[in-house]
């Protein structure tokens, strides 16, 4: 999991690259902090993210309990293939606005 | 003839010497070499080449102790460090080496990756490293989760302790295993959290892509089927 963030006035830009599993979970605290704090919309680019699995699909529940919590949007781009799929499975479709 | 020949994928002699040793007492009473892939997981990245035919056994020079004890006879072992499991997408590179072997698994890869993904990382998170997956239920507890795992994945006694995958044919497809050296679990006491980032996602997740599931060894071996022909639990997601 590689990460990058962009702070924009009340908007905070996030991407996601490379494989999003259980090997990357000792980062997502750090994730979380950088990311998810502030701001009136956060959004999630995934567009160089290749795979995910159930580790990885649990950063984005934290992602919703703290954005739920402090009255956050959260917006997903381009999230493509498997991940797209996985994550729609899992109906994240429901909880954030995908783009 | 010895029963096995080591291939060297460039690995310390100190460590093969260690390997070699190990495997001196076996003895698997067939005419035939077990051949045997050693190769070095903390630096070795192309894990699919070492997986490529003919490899037959495969191990991570990494792996702590008995690195090369416990081996029977699957048409295709791997046994990777937990460090290795945690560096590499070991889940992968396994299901394209068995797609390799048995090219009628093709429709079926895509599943067999999502389950071994899953079953690997139990192996590594409450297997070999022993954390409690209901850690990452809140920010505050999954906080003390990383820190742990870091903690956990910097001690070589515990980043060492080996995983073991090996893939043996059945009539209607292939069983593959993932075993870990952790304290095991009741696999029938593991339900899906009311809190989804608490874990037991996980299992749901491969009994939806195999045919049955089983475990044995107290917990600490996964063992999943896998059908031929669509047969599994669920449609395939397209890679």
């Amino acid at each position: 999991m590689q990460f990058t963030t962009r702070r924009d006035g009340n908007k905070v830009e996030t991407a996601i690259s490379g494989r999003l599993t259980f090997a990357d979970a000792a980062q997502f605290p750090k994730f979380l902090d950088q990311a998810v704090k502030g701001g009136a919309v956060c959004e999630i680019d995934l567009g160089g993210l290749t795979f995910i699995d159930s580790t990885g699909m649990s950063l984005f529940v934290h992602v919703y309990d703290i954005t739920q919590a402090a009255g956050i949007k959260v917006v997903v781009r381009n999230a493509r293939g498997p991940v797209s799929e996985t994550l729609r499975r899992a109906s994240f479709d429901t909880l954030f606005e995908f783009k | 003839m010895s029963p096995f020949r080591i291939v060297d994928r460039g690995v310390d002699p100190q460590d093969l010497d260690r390997i070699a040793e190990a495997l001196g007492p076996l003895d698997r009473g067939r005419g035939d070499e077990l051949r045997i892939t050693v190769f070095d997981g903390r630096r070795d990245d192309d894990l699919s080449a070492a997986l490529a035919p003919p490899a037959v056994c495969v191990i991570d020079a990494h792996c702590a102790g008995r690195a090369a004890s416990g081996l029977d006879e699957a048409f295709l072992t791997l046994r990777v460090s937990t460090a290795t499991a945690n560096r590499l997408d070991v889940a992968d590179a396994f299901a394209w080496a068995l797609e390799h072997r048995h090219p009628d698994l093709a429709g079926q890869t895509a599943d067999i990756r999502y389950a071994l993904q899953e079953a690997i990382g139990n192996a590594v998170i409450h297997g070999n490293l022993g954390l409690d997956g209901t850690l990452r239920g809140s920010l505050d507890s999954l906080r003390i989760f990383a820190a742990m795992m870091e903690e956990r994945m910097a001690d070589p006694e515990r980043s060492g302790r080996p995983i073991t995958l090996a893939a043996r044919e059945c009539p209607d497809g292939i069983i593959v295993s993932v075993e870990d050296c952790g304290d095991g679990f009741a696999p029938d006491r593991v339900r899906p959290s009311d809190n989804p980032a608490a874990g037991g996602m996980g299992l749901s997740i491969i009994r939806m892509y195999c045919r049955s599931v089983v475990f044995d060894m107290d917990g600490r071996r996964i063992i999943m089927t896998f059908a031929r022909n669509a047969q599994n639990g669920s449609s395939s997601l397209s890679q």
